[in-house]
């Protein structure tokens, strides 16, 4: 006689050889994180950069003091500021926010720009001001940072340009963290990026 | 026909009912039929095309290029961090600099020691395939001596690796693309 098949056993070990082959290629494709995909780690880290490089440009240039400076002591807020004192959906009228909003807002990404500055107690604690405020970031969202001095000298500016009144005698956000010396505040501005 | 049987001499009838008999019985004692055959050997074929299908994305993570997003990322950092500009400014260009970069002209003294040469600036296994562009929000950006681009347009068959900064020239931001394959 000429059975192809003698057992019923025989059927489940080649359903099982088959299950396992189609596993083992289910299992063995591999995801990294430079696996070309929106969000791989390279599209962040250029976003980075970006960002890293406009602060950087900014403050050579002189433009980013004059934003962080950018302050309406009468209503304590940023210069036409509605969403607790920051900007929403833009970046402030000065050069450095025209240049946000070119590198960034027009290409569609979402941008957070946050002010921290020193607390003057003994344990230096930081605290945030927000000057740009897009909202909350998604899990693909990407920083960049510079520091910047503030000292006593340095004025207010506002839409003309610099004011004659000094941070020292105003209602700034950031206090006279060093008393003692010509320094006022040691200012971090911080840039949040990420695709909206 | 089978040599078991002595007797000779059975009528033809007998024969095509034993033939007839035989084959029902075959049919009687068939476990998989033609079709069962068929749709057992589809689901197999199936299979092994699925698994066979999965290979490329075994063998992707080392493809390599991988050193390519290193190369295009270092590229960029070389061009805004000093040769197009001073390292103590770094993102901020110097326009003629730049300009001269890009289009030969105007003749200054700049840091880098070869115009419009990728291959000089890069390495010759890097410049054939290196393209280096500064655009702005609508296209790449002429200031009048000529367009800021440079190198090959980079290929619509293979992989292109992208790199990005913001640079600063001219009282205003650009994005400087430097695109590797």
């Amino acid at each position: 006689m000429s059975r192809g098949q003698a057992h019923t056993l025989e059927a489940f070990a080649a359903a099982v050889v088959l299950l396992a082959s189609l596993t083992f290629a289910l299992q063995v494709t591999a995801v990294t994180p430079l696996t070309a995909s929106t969000s791989s780690q390279h599209i962040e880290n250029q976003q980075a950069a970006v960002a890293g490089s406009l602060l950087g440009a900014a403050a050579a240039n002189g433009t980013l003091k004059p934003s962080v400076l950018f302050w309406n002591s009468t209503g304590h807020r940023f210069y036409n500021a509605t969403r607790k004192g920051a900007y929403p959906m833009g970046g402030p009228p000065t050069a450095f926010g025209r240049a946000l909003n070119r590198t960034f807002v027009s290409r569609g990404f979402a941008v957070d720009v946050n002010v921290y500055y020193l607390d003057p107690g003994p344990e230096l604690r930081r605290h945030r001001q927000r000057m740009v405020d897009f909202g909350q970031p998604s899990d693909h969202g990407t920083s960049a940072t510079y520091t910047l001095t503030l000292y006593d000298d340095d004025v207010l500016y506002d839409q003309n340009g610099p004011t004659g009144t000094r941070i020292n005698d105003s209602a700034f956000y950031a206090p006279d963290a060093f008393r003692a010396s010509p320094a006022y505040n040691v200012i971090v501005v911080e840039v949040v990026v990420w695709r909206m | 026909m089978s040599a078991g049987r002595p007797t000779e001499g059975r009528s033809r009838p007998r024969k095509r009912t034993a033939h007839r008999e035989r084959s029902a019985e075959r049919n009687g004692r068939r476990a998989q039929t033609t079709l069962d055959f068929a749709i057992g050997a589809g689901v197999f074929l199936l299979a092994v095309a699925f698994a066979v299908s999965f290979i490329p994305g075994m063998i992707q993570p080392f493809a390599g290029d991988q050193s390519r997003v290193v190369a295009a990322d270092q590229a960029a950092d070389r061009l805004v961090g000093g040769l197009l500009g001073a390292p103590d400014q770094p993102y901020l260009l110097n326009e003629t600099c730049t300009s001269k970069f890009f289009t030969g002209s105007p003749a200054v003294d700049c840091r880098f020691a070869h115009p419009q040469n990728l291959s000089a600036t890069f390495g010759p296994d890097v410049g054939g395939r290196i393209n280096v562009t500064v655009e702005n929000e609508t296209g790449v950006v002429d200031l009048g001596t000529g367009w800021l681009t440079l190198g090959d347009a980079p290929p619509s068959s293979r992989r292109v690796v992208t790199a990005q900064r913001t640079v600063w020239f001219g009282g205003r931001t650009y994005t400087l693309y430097v695109r590797e394959w």
